[in-house]
């Protein structure tokens, strides 16, 4: 079998195989990696990340070696892509949290930008009290400091 | 339903991304953000955010030693409604004097969200309003009144620097915040700086009136003069 069309097992948590080609898995660094080792089985465990937000990696990755594979008509694969990515993260926040988790850990790295510059695009409108409770985020300030830290900041909150 | 939790990287990953503007109001989350965005590096937290929608412009004024804002909106030009007030007052205090009082301040410069302002007891400082983080310049021998400054983004050696001209000697001194010091350069020139008209700082450029016969008016662009 050539290299190109060898196919490569990726088992979810769950135990489940998802079957890819090399390219495909070669997008996940943390993969290449392990295959530039010299990790020869045809199966990998992706024990970290269940069978749900695996298989959205998998489309992910798919679909951007798919478009990377087609020659010419670049700006409008280019265009094709960016309408498909806008689609991909359209999500609830905590499957973005999971694809944010999963292409950390997995290292896809165009996955981890779009899924951080989403976070980064919907909250950035928000009040402290929703960015706190979106990120499970504890104030440890004291009525007193809160108050210190928000006058000198006062300007932000203006519309 | 629970939120699961990020680590702290994927935390400062995010909040790179999100506009300084609301940087500043997220300030009062938690002691995190609030250390975390001080710390940032100057280049993140360029001021993205900081004119509010396409048809607004952010205005810099000093008003009685303060910063403020003024945002101007020229849309309404053609029905005869534009509009423009002051939304609100910065706040730079002296982390170096015990009181943590505010900060009179004399004149002020800005590019990219940098402001830096010359303060009413003589001293510079390079501030960013979004984060709140200050950055006091010493002067390589002493400041004085004949001085002028600009602050520009060099693209080519990515870095903010800082020009300071001297009314009556052909001197420039550059401070650059890549080796945090200042350099020296003589050049000849035909011009000199009116006292009495003060200067505009737009984009990243400082315009000031000069006086000369050729060209009365001098600009000075920190990222495209061979300083």
């Amino acid at each position: 079998m050539s290299e190109s069309n060898k196919k490569i097992s990726l088992i979810s948590s769950e135990g489940e195989a998802f079957e890819v080609s090399e390219a495909v898995a070669r997008e996940f660094e943390i993969v290449a990696h392990m295959l530039e080792d010299g990790c020869s089985g045809s199966s990998i465990p992706i024990t970290t990340v269940d069978s749900n937000i695996l298989g959205k990696v998998i489309e992910y990755c798919t679909k951007h070696v798919e478009v990377g594979n087609v020659e010419g008509n670049s700006e409008k694969a280019e265009k094709d892509l960016e309408e498909f990515d806008k689609r991909f993260i359209a999500v609830e926040m905590n499957t973005l949290f999971s694809l944010i988790l999963a292409a950390n850990y997995l290292n896809v790295k165009g996955l981890l930008n779009i899924g951080c510059q989403k976070v980064a695009d919907t909250i950035k409108d928000m009040k402290p009290e929703e960015v706190r409770s979106i990120f499970n985020i504890e104030n440890d300030y004291t009525p007193a400091e809160e108050e210190v830290v928000r006058k000198e900041n006062e300007w932000a909150f203006q519309p | 339903m629970t939120r699961i939790n990020l680590p702290e990287d994927l935390l400062v990953e995010i909040l790179s991304k999100v506009p300084a503007i609301s940087l500043a109001r997220f300030r009062t989350t938690s002691h995190f953000d609030q250390r975390y965005i001080i710390t940032s590096t100057w280049k993140t937290s360029k001021i993205k955010g900081f004119g509010t929608d396409q048809n607004t412009s952010l205005v810099i004024l000093l008003n009685k030693f303060r910063v403020c804002l003024l945002s101007v909106n020229l849309c309404g030009v053609q029905q005869h409604c534009p509009s423009v007030k002051i939304t609100s007052q910065l706040r730079l205090r002296d982390y170096l004097s015990s009181s943590y009082e505010e900060v009179d301040i004399q004149d002020v410069f800005h590019c990219e969200g940098l402001l830096l302002c010359t303060t009413k007891d003589n001293r510079r400082v390079v501030w960013n309003p979004c984060t709140g983080k200050t950055m006091w310049i010493q002067p390589r021998n002493s400041y004085k009144d004949s001085n002028y400054y600009t602050i520009g983004y060099d693209k080519k050696s990515s870095c903010y620097k800082i020009l300071r001209m001297d009314t009556f000697h052909i001197e420039y001194e550059v401070y650059d915040f890549a080796s945090n010091s200042w350099k020296i350069f003589h050049e000849t020139r035909d011009w000199s700086i009116s006292k009495i008209c003060g200067h505009v700082s737009v984009n990243g450029n400082t315009y000031w009136l000069g006086l000369s016969k050729e060209d009365p008016s001098v600009s000075s662009r920190g990222s495209k003069r061979s300083f």
